[in-house]
C-alpha cells in the first residue's frame, strides 16, 4: 500500500515516517450519508455548547469568590473534588439529553397507514353515543 | 422483558464481569491511594516540560488550553453514554432480530453472516456511526490544537531528548514494516507517522477507551502489579515490548526501583514521548525505537518481559514471531506478562462489534488476532503457560520460560 507523510510544516527536529493512510472518512452507516454529516456537525456543536457552559459557569464561580475575573484566572482554575463531581454529573445528563432520543427507533413508517388504526366501534361502544357527550 | 432481552447465557456472563469489574475496582481504589503517594515521591526534580503553561493536577499536565479541556471532558462523555447506553440497546436489538428471523445467536456464524444479519438496524447502525464520530472529533482536536503549537511542543520535546540522552535511542534510517504503519484505532498518522502520535495517544486514549482508568498511570500500576513475578524472585532487567508511551513500563519501574527497565517501540514519537514522560514521572527507563520481534537483546539477557494491547495490533505472522523473540530473550525461569483480548465471541452482536472494530475503528490486525492460538503458540516456543482469565485491567496471559 501506498504511504504518505504527515503534513506538518515545522522548523523543529522531525522523527515521524510515512505511514499508510486509513479510509475512515469514506464510511457512512446511517440512511443517507448527509445524515451521518448531520450527526457529527451535531457532535461538534454540542461540544462547543458545554465548553461555553463550562467556561460560563466558571466565570461565575470566579466572580463570586473573588468579585473580577481575568482570562488566566478563567483559563487555569482546577475545580475542587466537590466541584468536579457536580461538573461530572452535569455533563452526564447534558449528554444523556442530547443522545437518549438516539436510543429510540420508531416501527411505524408515518404514511405507511392510510386510516388510523381503528375508530370502528363496536356494537357495545355504538350504545354509549358520541364521545363528547359522555 | 429481562429475560428476552439478555438470555440466561449473556445474563450470567453479564453478571460475571460487572462482578469481576466491581471487585477490581473496589482493590483498584485501594492501590490506587498508595500509587498516589508513591507518585508523588517520584515527583521530578527537573522537568524537560515547557509546556504545562496551565499547571497540573497532581503530576499530569493539563492540557495548554481550557478549550481543548472542556471539549475533550465532552467527548469521553458521549464515549461512557455509547458503551454504557447505546450498546446496552443495540445488543438487544441484535437478540430481537435474530428471534424474529428464527435464528438461533450462535457465535459460530460467519463474520459475513452477523453483518448482514446486524448492519441496517438503525440503532446498531448508530453505535457504528457514535464510534466513528467519536474518534473523528477526537484525534481531530487534539491534532489541531498540537498543530497550532506544534514548535513551543516540539522544542519541548528536543530538550527532553537531550536530557538523560542515553535513556532514548531513536533509530530513524530502520526499515519500518508496513504492517506497523497504519492508522491503528483510527489515530492520525498511526504510531509511526505524526510528530504528535505519543500526545495524541495519550490523550486518545484518556478521553475514550481508558476513561477513568488512564488517568496517571492507574490502570497500568494494577498491570504492574498483577504481572507474574520468576519463582526465584531474581529480577534484575525487565523488558516491555510495544511499549507505546512507556506507561507499562515505567509501572514496572516503579515496582522494581532497582532493576534495569527497557521499553521498545516502533513508533519513534511514541519513545520520545515515553522518554519525557518517565522524565516528568522521575522514573529512570531507558526508551528503544526497535521491532517487538527483533529486539537486538541478548539471548537470555531479562527476568521478566511485559506488553499491553500489542498483539492484537500487529499480524498473525509477527505475533508469532515475537514470541520467538520473548523466548530468545527471556532467561530460564524468565516469565512473561501479557496484556490483550482474544477471549471467545459468544453472541453474533459481540461478533459484529469485533467486525466493526476491525473494518471501520481500523484495528487492521484484529481479526487475525482473533485466530491466533495465543497459549498454543506460546507452549510451543517453550513456555509453561499459566491461563490467568484476566482483563484489561490484568495480564491475560502468564508464561514462564523452561
Amino acid at each position: 500500500m501506498a504511504k504518505v507523510k504527515s503534513t506538518l510544516e515545522t522548523s523543529r527536529k522531525k522523527v515521524a515516517a510515512e505511514f499508510v493512510a486509513a479510509d475512515y472518512d469514506s464510511a457512512y452507516f446511517l440512511k443517507d450519508p448527509i445524515i451521518d454529516s448531520i450527526f457529527t456537525s451535531m457532535t461538534a456543536l454540542a461540544a462547543n455548547v458545554w465548553t461555553l457552559q463550562r467556561r460560563a459557569d466558571t466565570t461565575e464561580l470566579l466572580l463570586e469568590k473573588h468579585g473580577s475575573v481575568t482570562r488566566e484566572m478563567i483559563e487555569n482554575y482546577i475545580p475542587t473534588e466537590e466541584e468536579q463531581r457536580k461538573i461530572s454529573d452535569q455533563r452526564d445528563t447534558f449528554v444523556a439529553e442530547i443522545y437518549d432520543p438516539f436510543k429510540e427507533s420508531g416501527d411505524i413508517a408515518y404514511a405507511s397507514s392510510f386510516h388510523p388504526p381503528s375508530l370502528d366501534l363496536d356494537e357495545s361502544e355504538k350504545n354509549k353515543g358520541p364521545v363528547a357527550q359522555r | 422483558m429481562t429475560d428476552r432481552l439478555f438470555p440466561m447465557m449473556n445474563r450470567r456472563g453479564l453478571f460475571t464481569t460487572a462482578a469481576a469489574a466491581a471487585s477490581t475496582a473496589f482493590l483498584d481504589n485501594q492501590a490506587h491511594a498508595k500509587d498516589m503517594d508513591d507518585l508523588l515521591e517520584y515527583a521530578a526534580k527537573d522537568t524537560p516540560r515547557t509546556m504545562d503553561m496551565r499547571g497540573r493536577i497532581r503530576n499530569y499536565v493539563r492540557f495548554p488550553n481550557m478549550a481543548m479541556e472542556t471539549k475533550g471532558d465532552f467527548y469521553a462523555g458521549v464515549y461512557a453514554w455509547r458503551l454504557y447506553e447505546l450498546e446496552k440497546k443495540a445488543a438487544a436489538r441484535a437478540v430481537e432480530i435474530l428471534n424474529a428471523k428464527g435464528i438461533e445467536d450462535d457465535p459460530e456464524m460467519s463474520w459475513e453472516e452477523a453483518v448482514s444479519l446486524l448492519e441496517g438496524d438503525s440503532v446498531i447502525a448508530m453505535t457504528g456511526r457514535m464510534r466513528h464520530t467519536h474518534q473523528k472529533l477526537k484525534y481531530q482536536m487534539l491534532q489541531q490544537e498540537y498543530y497550532k503549537m506544534a514548535d513551543p511542543f516540539l522544542e519541548e520535546m528536543e530538550r527532553a531528548d537531550a536530557m538523560y540522552s542515553d535513556r532514548l535511542e531513536l533509530n530513524l534510517d530502520m526499515h519500518i514494516p508496513e504492517y506497523t504503519a497504519h492508522e491503528i484505532h483510527s489515530m492520525p498518522g498511526g504510531y509511526v507517522g505524526d510528530e504528535f502520535a505519543g500526545h495524541m495517544y495519550h490523550a486518545g486514549t484518556d478521553l475514550g477507551a481508558y476513561v477513568d482508568v488512564n488517568f496517571q498511570d492507574r490502570i497500568h500500576m494494577t498491570m504492574a502489579r498483577n504481572a507474574m513475578e520468576p519463582e526465584d524472585g531474581k529480577v534484575k532487567r525487565i523488558l516491555d515490548i510495544g511499549t507505546s508511551i512507556g506507561q507499562f513500563a515505567t509501572s514496572m519501574k516503579r515496582k522494581h526501583p532497582k532493576a534495569e527497565v527497557w521499553g521498545v517501540d516502533i513508533g519513534a514519537p511514541m519513545v520520545r514521548y515515553a522518554h519525557m514522560k518517565a522524565l516528568d514521572l522521575g522514573v529512570e527507563v531507558n526508551f528503544a525505537q526497535r521491532l517487538a520481534e527483533d529486539t537486538k537483546f541478548p539471548d537470555n539477557h531479562f527476568d521478566i518481559v511485559t506488553s499491553n494491547l500489542l498483539f492484537h495490533e500487529v499480524t498473525e505472522q509477527a505475533s508469532r514471531d515475537i514470541i520467538h523473540e520473548m523466548a530468545r530473550v527471556l532467561r530460564p525461569g524468565g516469565v512473561f506478562s501479557a496484556v490483550d483480548q482474544n477471549d471467545p465471541i459468544e453472541t453474533a452482536h459481540n461478533k459484529f462489534t469485533r467486525w466493526y472494530n476491525y473494518r471501520w475503528n481500523h484495528e487492521d490486525w484484529y481479526l487475525e488476532w482473533q485466530q491466533v492460538d495465543f497459549p498454543g503458540e506460546m507452549r510451543k516456543a517453550g513456555f509453561k503457560v499459566a491461563d490467568n482469565k484476566g482483563n484489561r485491567l490484568a495480564p491475560r496471559y502468564l508464561a514462564t520460560k523452561a
